[in-house]
């Protein structure tokens, strides 16, 4: 009691320091808070509240955010920032500083009086206009913004799909969830084709709306404050519209604008976004049985000319307030969406297994449109804890269990599948289909059959094949030309044991080993690289990621750039990293020449070059380079070691500055002795020459066979 | 390097926010104590409280040449009510009076000289402090009889100063007005308007500069307010950006000031327009022509037509910083033997 006593106190001591402010009922406690009233004179205007603190104060309220004392007076609602239940909406920083918080509170009320009361200042955002809805149940329409135009005063018919009709918990409480299907038929709420199957399945409804234009406000109060009774909204609908709705509630209206003998009727009205305007709607609830208008009869003594014998009006009883949520996509997807260039093209996804479940989903939520899903497979235990599966799909489909499942994420995105291999069709109708019909293919198959599909019909579009090496070691995906060839040369070089992992017993093909921690690691930050380069418009290049936790934490992520001799039938791929490393050298060194080697892994006349050795020991000038051996046999030969013989000697770089990329006849020479020399071990060295200039890098590429440098292309 | 145009404005916008006025406590302050000492002394004659009116009540106003305005409204005198008037010049000249002679008794912050008569109102200079504030009081004799001045239908009559008229005015033998104080109020409120009163500010900043720069007679605020309000109301699309915005009002009121009258809302009988003289009208219509060609041709000219408010440019102040980067000369380490 004591110390209860000294809080209050405290209180009040504080509360005469501020100044400004009139203790009108001194705190006592009550339940959970110290309650009272104040009167605070502020710039010539005196306000009342009541005043009620938490008990554990300065800690806030247990069961809200951020919410300590509640400063109340109802006659404000309808002021900016104050809710529902007349308190003041503000939420003060975080302070274990009683006083300091306390006095903090205070001040911020004033401030509240001075913004809000008195200048009446207005927000940057504009803040929906909040009703009482109704207690006994949720009723909620969702909508798209659709460009109606409607003047003030429109009223019609709209309709709508109850999506979900629910009862909650013991004391059963309905809630349903109504989507709006549209006004008439070109004005239709824009969700997906599939989604509006999906409505158009549920039981579908028709209701009323009318355009008030402006806010539904109850003129009398100050502010923006609700409406709560229908004679209040007398002023916003015209005499027609409210005999209309008699007629209709009393006869007219057929059984399919009621649902539950409820007819549901939206108010749309103007509300500024960023740039323009946009239509919002708030949704009433009308029960058959309860019409909210009188209608009296005229004494025929009184009646006039026109004939009209009753007079309707609007009566005092409560709105059945719903509720409503703007679904536009803009705003579902408004806290993030990947580029424009993936959400807006139509996109195959190949092999709807680990790898595709997942890009599936991770491509809906992130605003995809347009979706198409190939796969022959079904679900078993097996092959589900690191796809996107869950125990209710074991045994149907692939496609078909993961369409229902993105359907359940976004009303936006419109799905096929295709449930057979690829190989079911001829290839002509595959290249015509597929280059009339999509833009981006993700190949998630790990099947070769696919490259070797996708590499014939020569696609139009974009495609990344994606693979995950055995135990994750690596994510890779190859874009470009000869797709095959691209995979072959790079799982033979990288790490790739084979796939090790036998299912049960009995003859099954071995998968690769991965949870489904790693895939989605790997497979998020590969379609990070992709979404990146989209919005960079920068080219879309192979790419490999390898996460090297062996010293230090480290993700390395190289793109590597593909070439072709057609003449010496081989491909290369260049590490750009490599690459800009070289850029950053060569330019240091300009005007004067200067050059390295290269290393990498060699397959045959396959090349993947992936980084470069910078000569210790050299002479340059401003036309020749001299490369001499220096430290560079000591480090080829640790690197041999280290990687088991797999990384070696690849070939050479140096520029021209102020010159061409063709190689000269000393150029020539250097490598036809490098290709002699036997301890160097390569017959077929690469060279690479750089034209440097103030202002540009251009580079070319020689495979070295039989005496000439071969270009590469 | 190009100026973003509308990242300007939206600066100039709020830099010219008139809740970065800090005096502004003292104005309204100021303002309230006018409002009840007029409330008390008229008590009996007057039809309602005293209401705010012109751009702050419209939440158009900016921060420079920053002004408050109220109107008060009476009663009409008839048969059945003796308070209140009958004649609008006594209305007038009652108000007049009250302010010039026992307000100014009463309030240390304004003298007897700063009291005048303006066109419809009667005009209070203060001095708070050191710090100049402006507000007008209009009287306005109700219409239709209501004592509860909040319905929009309440029309009011104000009475015009004969001396104060246009030419137009004087050929019209216009010595009253007939309006409605709350649809004006009204005109750009809501939040269905929020993207006009952003364009409304930015007129208005740009008046002010034009007259900083120029002088002359400019087109009313008032004016600008109606014909955002219109072009609005008559765009297929609005356009997308601030600049886009307030082009389409200029090219909107270039189109139509010189051509066609502007009606005041409240009172179709009321040709808003017929207040400006015509030369007026084509010095505006050839300033916003030029405003629009040059800022199209030259983005950065758009800091000259719609400036920064200095006073609140926050943005200078704690950018550069007040260190420097290290200089570091040759230093040597090592071990050496045989010491302790």
């Amino acid at each position: 009691m004591k110390e209860e006593n000294n809080t209050i106190n405290n209180f009040h001591a504080l509360i005469k320091k501020e100044g400004d402010i009139e203790i009108v009922e001194n705190l006592i406690k009550i339940e959970n808070y110290y309650s009272g009233k104040i009167k605070v004179r502020y710039l010539n205007e005196v306000l009342q509240f009541e005043i009620n603190i938490p008990l554990h104060y300065p800690l806030t309220n247990p069961n809200s955010d951020n919410i300590s004392i509640k400063f109340r007076n109802k006659s404000l609602i309808g002021f900016n920032h104050i809710n529902l239940d007349g308190s003041v909406c503000f939420h003060p920083d975080k302070d274990d500083d009683l006083n300091r918080k306390f006095i903090y509170e205070l001040r911020c009320l004033k401030q509240w009086i001075r913004d809000y009361y008195i200048l009446k200042r207005e927000d940057d955002n504009y803040a929906y206009l909040i009703h009482q809805t109704e207690q006994k149940c949720i009723n909620k329409l969702y909508f798209t913004n659709i460009k109606n135009n409607f003047k003030k005063h429109v009223f019609g018919s709209f309709s709508y799909s109850v999506f979900s009709d629910e009862k909650i918990g013991e004391t059963k409480f309905p809630v349903k969830k109504l989507f709006r299907l549209g006004f008439n038929e070109k004005d239709a709420d824009n969700w997906s084709e599939t989604f509006l199957k999906t409505l158009k399945s549920r039981a579908c409804r028709k209701g009323l709306f009318y355009f008030i234009e402006e806010e539904p406000l109850n003129k009398k109060a100050p502010g923006r404050k609700g409406i709560e009774y229908w004679d209040d909204l007398e002023t916003y609908l015209k005499p027609e519209f409210v005999e209309f709705l008699l007629n209709g509630l009393r006869r007219e209206f057929g059984k399919n604008y009621y649902y539950e003998n409820s007819l549901f009727l939206i108010l749309g009205y103007k509300i500024p976004n960023k740039e323009s305007y946009e239509e919002h709607w708030d949704l009433i609830r009308i029960s058959k049985n309860n019409i909210p208008i009188d209608y009296t009869r005229i004494p025929k003594n009184q009646q006039s000319i026109s004939g009209k014998r009753f007079v309707t009006e609007l009566n005092n009883k409560r709105i059945n307030w719903g509720s409503t949520e703007n679904l536009d996509y803009n705003r579902f997807f408004g806290r993030g969406k990947l580029a424009k260039e993936i959400t807006d093209s139509k996109i195959l996804i190949i092999g709807c297994g680990a790898l595709g479940s997942s890009l599936a989903e991770i491509l809906v939520r992130s605003g995809l449109k347009n979706l198409i899903l190939e796969d022959f497979d079904t679900i078993k235990g097996g092959n589900l804890c690191r796809a996107n599966y869950d125990i209710n799909n074991m045994i149907y489909y692939k496609t078909d269990s993961l369409s229902k499942k993105l359907l359940t994420i976004s009303p936006f995105v419109k799905i096929n599948s295709i449930p057979v291999k690829l190989n079911d069709y001829d290839l002509e109708r595959v290249k015509d289909v597929f280059n009339k019909n999509i833009d981006i293919i993700f190949d998630c198959s790990t099947d070769p059959e696919v490259t070797y599909i996708i590499d014939k019909i020569d696609f139009k579009g974009q495609v990344f094949s994606f693979a995950i090496t055995n135990h994750a070691k690596s994510f890779v995906s190859i874009s470009g030309k000869n797709l095959t060839q691209q995979a072959k040369t790079i799982f033979d070089l990288i790490e790739n044991d084979p796939p090790s992992f036998y299912e049960g017993t009995g003859c099954g093909h071995p998968t690769f080993e991965a949870n489904f921690n790693d895939i989605n690691a790997l497979l998020n930050l590969g379609l990070k690289v992709v979404n990146d380069r989209f919005l960079k418009r920068g080219s879309h290049e192979t790419f490999i990621i390898t996460p090297n936790f062996e010293n230090s934490l480290m993700i390395n992520i190289d793109e590597f750039e593909f070439y072709n001799c057609s003449n010496s039938k081989s491909s290369l791929h260049i590490s750009r990293k490599a690459l800009l490393t070289i850029k950053k050298i060569l330019t240091h060194y300009y005007p004067n020449e200067y050059g390295g080697v290269f290393i990498g892994y060699k397959s045959g006349n396959n090349i993947i070059i992936t980084d470069i050795l910078i000569p210790d020991s050299y002479k340059n000038g401003k036309t020749v380079f001299v490369r001499h051996p220096g430290s560079l046999n000591k480090r080829l030969s640790a690197i041999h070691e280290e990687t088991n013989g797999k990384i070696n000697y690849l070939g050479e770089w140096h520029s021209h500055p102020n010159g061409s990329t063709s190689p000269s006849l000393t150029d020539l020479n250097a490598m036809k002795e490098i290709s002699d020399d036997v301890k160097i071990n390569n017959p077929n060295p690469i060279l690479m020459i750089s034209s440097i200039t103030k202002i540009s890098f251009l580079k070319d590429v020689y495979f070295f066979e039989k005496n000439i440098l071969q270009k590469y292309e | 390097m190009a100026t973003n145009r509308n990242e300007h404005l939206q600066k100039s916008l709020d830099n010219h926010d008139i809740n970065r006025v800090e005096k502004l406590d003292k104005f309204i302050a100021k303002k309230n104590a006018v409002k009840n000492a007029l409330n008390e002394k008229f008590s009996d004659s007057k039809a309602s409280n005293c209401i705010d009116s012109g751009s702050y009540a419209k939440k158009t106003a900016i921060n420079t040449k920053f002004d408050i305005d109220c109107c008060i409204p009476f009663k009409k005198k008839t048969k059945n009510d003796e308070k209140g008037y009958e004649n609008l010049k006594d209305m007038f000249e009652d108000v007049y009076k009250y302010l010039r002679d026992e307000y100014t008794e009463e309030d240390d912050d304004i003298t007897k000289d700063d009291v005048r008569k303006q066109k419809v109102s009667v005009g209070l200079k203060f001095h708070i402090e050191g710090d100049e504030f402006d507000m007008d009081v209009v009287p306005g004799r109700e219409r239709p009889n209501h004592n509860d001045y909040t319905n929009t239908s309440t029309d009011l009559s104000l009475y015009i100063y004969p001396p104060n008229r246009s030419n137009k005015e004087i050929d019209d033998n216009k010595t009253r007005i007939k309006t409605n104080i709350k649809k004006h109020i009204d005109l750009l409120s809501g939040s269905e308007r929020t993207h006009e009163r952003k364009v409304a500010k930015l007129l208005k900043i740009w008046k002010t500069e034009r007259k900083n720069k120029n002088g002359g007679k400019l087109i009313k605020s008032f004016m600008m307010e109606l014909y955002t309000k219109e072009a609005f109301d008559n765009a297929e699309e609005i356009p997308v950006g601030l600049w886009e915005k307030v082009k389409m009002v200029m090219n909107y009121i270039v189109d139509n000031i010189t051509e066609n009258a502007l009606v005041d809302p409240a009172n179709s009988s009321n040709i808003v327009s017929d207040s400006m003289s015509d030369t007026a009208k084509s010095e505006t219509k050839k300033d916003m022509k030029k405003t629009i060609k040059e800022i199209d041709e030259d983005s950065d000219k758009i800091k000259e037509y719609f400036p920064i408010n200095e006073e609140y440019d926050d943005e200078n102040s704690e950018s550069a910083s007040k260190t420097t980067a290290s200089v570091l000369s040759t230093s040597k380490f090592g071990e050496i033997e045989g010491r302790e």
